[in-house]
């Protein structure tokens, strides 16, 4: 946006910051968390060796160890930007199909007359069962597994898409029409800014799924990525890399469900400084 | 300054019934008839739920009408028109754009030019006071300077008639009087063809050239008051005994037609 010469009125900066004091009880609460953090890790190590060995429950430190050779060795390198193909592809294609049919089917109730009892089944039954299915239709390679990430991620959100379509208030859109706004200009600049703070919840939900899907297809069905060397090291007792593994997996949950939670409150920023204003 | 007399809006036998939920039917407007004059300041004052923002809406072309024609200019009203803009009680504003885009936006639908309807929302917002807070997002207003916002927007387009829905209503008394002064100098300077809905007598009366008194169930005009105290008009008339005369009779009218 161009600053039209603003001179004396500073707008306040739209970012919901608190005070100095909120400040330091944040580093608190993170001081806490990176003792806990520290226990556990302690309680690890000496359970892992009191009680476990490299073929069962291995302490941390050898975790550590395989972590970090797995780090350094190019095959997994390899077998994670398989599973992250499959991730980012299936969350894309969420994305880009979920939010546009969720705008559409927000607005014209026949088209979400038309998929409801599709949203809800997969919502509501187990989806694993159609990976096995996938892999008939698709075959091995990418595609199935793009298709179950998308079949767990993509109900959600387009779930989520309608009912924030369906919240935009009445009062807006009667005055659109009272100024004669085109249908186009009201979508922008109405109805999708509108729902953005559930599309927002949506895709973190939505991500979340993502990474069940991803899990799911390559541990059960399709033998590629981080599923196949989980397989792998658990049929070979190698404690340590399994757990090394498991722990890049959980942490890639970690991390983009993280990144969708930011951006969540990005999308929804017009709204939570909206409820928290008084009118 | 000619055409002080031609009847722009012409309400002829105008009726509107609503579905109730109940399966019965509720007639909100009752053969309606009035008309304004170009220039003119008519304010709407009537009980709660006696059809005051109905007509607004059929007015503005929002809603239909059952039986009757509105004509504007000769021409009857279908839908909404440029040569109309709506100012909302609740001020209808967009809470995730700026104050300049809030007010630029009905321009961006006439697909005016950014730089040229930016510019052209500078200036309204100006007009109404507002200079200084283009970036601000409604929240950080204060109730008063929102409707500055929706009142602007309304001034953007330029249009002939300002239709008002108690655009003070949602107020308290302090700020809702301070505006009413700032309507009545921009009205002052600007002359716009104005109908105003309001519960406020002292505000019909300070502002108004004509009072529509209605009467609810079904919403009727019941009378007309001719509001004749001289313009341009400032605070002083509101100690005047014509003033309080005027508002003794609006409040007297309403009461006979609330214990009919
Ligand atoms: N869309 C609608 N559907 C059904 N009934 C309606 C609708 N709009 C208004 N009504 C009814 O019509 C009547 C008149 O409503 P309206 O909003 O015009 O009243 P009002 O005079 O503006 O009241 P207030 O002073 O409370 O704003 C009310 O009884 C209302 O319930
Ligand atoms: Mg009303």
């Amino acid at each position: 946006m161009t600053d039209p010469g603003r001179t004396t009125a500073r707008p306040p900066v739209l970012r919901a910051g608190g005070p100095a004091a909120k400040g330091s009880r944040q580093t608190q609460y993170r001081l806490v968390q990176i003792v806990s953090i520290m226990m556990l890790l302690a309680v690890w190590e000496f359970s892992g060796r009191r009680f476990g060995s490299n073929l069962t429950f291995p302490p941390v430190s050898s975790v550590a160890v395989a972590l970090a050779q797995r780090l350094v060795d190019p095959e997994f390198w390899g077998f994670l930007w398989t599973t992250l193909q499959a991730l980012f592809v299936g969350l894309g294609l969420t994305i880009g199909v979920g939010i546009p049919l969720g705008l559409v089917a927000g607005r014209l109730t026949t088209v979400q007359r038309l998929i409801n009892p599709y949203l809800n089944f997969f919502l509501s039954t187990p989806t694993s069962p159609l990976v096995p299915i996938f892999l008939i239709i698709f075959g091995i390679g990418l595609a199935p597994r793009v298709a179950t990430v998308f079949i767990f991620a993509f109900p959600i959100l387009v779930v989520n898409t309608i009912t924030g379509v369906r919240a935009v208030p009445k009062s807006l859109l009667e005055m659109a029409a009272s100024f004669g706004v085109s249908s186009g200009l009201v979508f922008r600049r109405i109805i999708f800014p509108a729902s953005l703070p559930a599309i927002g919840a949506g895709l973190r939900l939505a991500a979340g799924r993502a990474v069940v899907g991803m899990v799911v297809a390559e541990l059960i069905v399709i033998s590629v990525g981080m599923g196949r060397l989980i397989q792998r090291y658990s049929s070979s007792f190698d404690s340590p890399n399994l757990f090394a593994v498991v722990i890049v997996v959980l942490a890639i949950g970690l991390l983009i469900v993280r990144g969708m939670a930011v951006l969540e409150r990005r999308l929804g920023q017009w709204k939570q400084i909206t409820n928290g204003s008084s009118r | 300054m000619e055409a002080d007399n031609e009847r722009i809006i012409e309400v002829a036998g105008v009726t509107k019934r609503f579905q109730t939920t109940e399966g019965g039917v509720l007639t909100a407007l009752q053969d309606i008839s009035f008309s304004v004059r170009s220039n003119e300041y008519v304010s709407v004052i009537g009980p709660s739920g006696c059809g005051k923002t109905t007509l607004l809406r059929v007015l503005g072309g929002l809603i239909p009408t059952d039986e009757g024609e509105i004509q504007i200019h000769g021409r009857p009203v279908t839908g909404p028109g440029p040569d109309r803009a709506i100012v909302f009680q609740d001020f209808a504003l967009l809470p995730w754009a700026t104050v300049l885009d809030n007010v630029a936006f009905p321009l961006e639908a006439r697909g005016i030019p950014r730089a040229e309807r930016q510019q052209r929302a500078g200036e309204v917002i100006g007009l109404v006071g507002l200079a200084g807070f283009e970036n601000y997002y409604p929240h950080t207003l204060s109730g008063g300077m929102q409707q500055r916002v929706g009142l602007a927007r309304a001034l953007a387009v330029d249009p002939e008639t300002l239709l008002m829905d108690e655009p003070f209503g949602a107020l308290d008394a302090q700020t809702r009087r301070r505006l009413q002064n700032e309507l009545l100098n921009l009205w002052q300077r600007y002359r716009k063809t104005v109908v105003m809905i309001t519960h406020d007598m002292e505000e019909a009366v300070y502002l108004s050239d004509r009072i529509l008194i209605f009467a609810p169930r079904p919403g009727r005009v019941a009378e007309e008051v001719l509001v004749d105290l001289s313009r341009p008009r400032d605070e002083h008339v509101r100690r005047t005994t014509a003033f309080a005369d005027l508002v003794e009779h609006v409040w007297e009218t309403l009461q006979r037609l609330t214990i009919e």
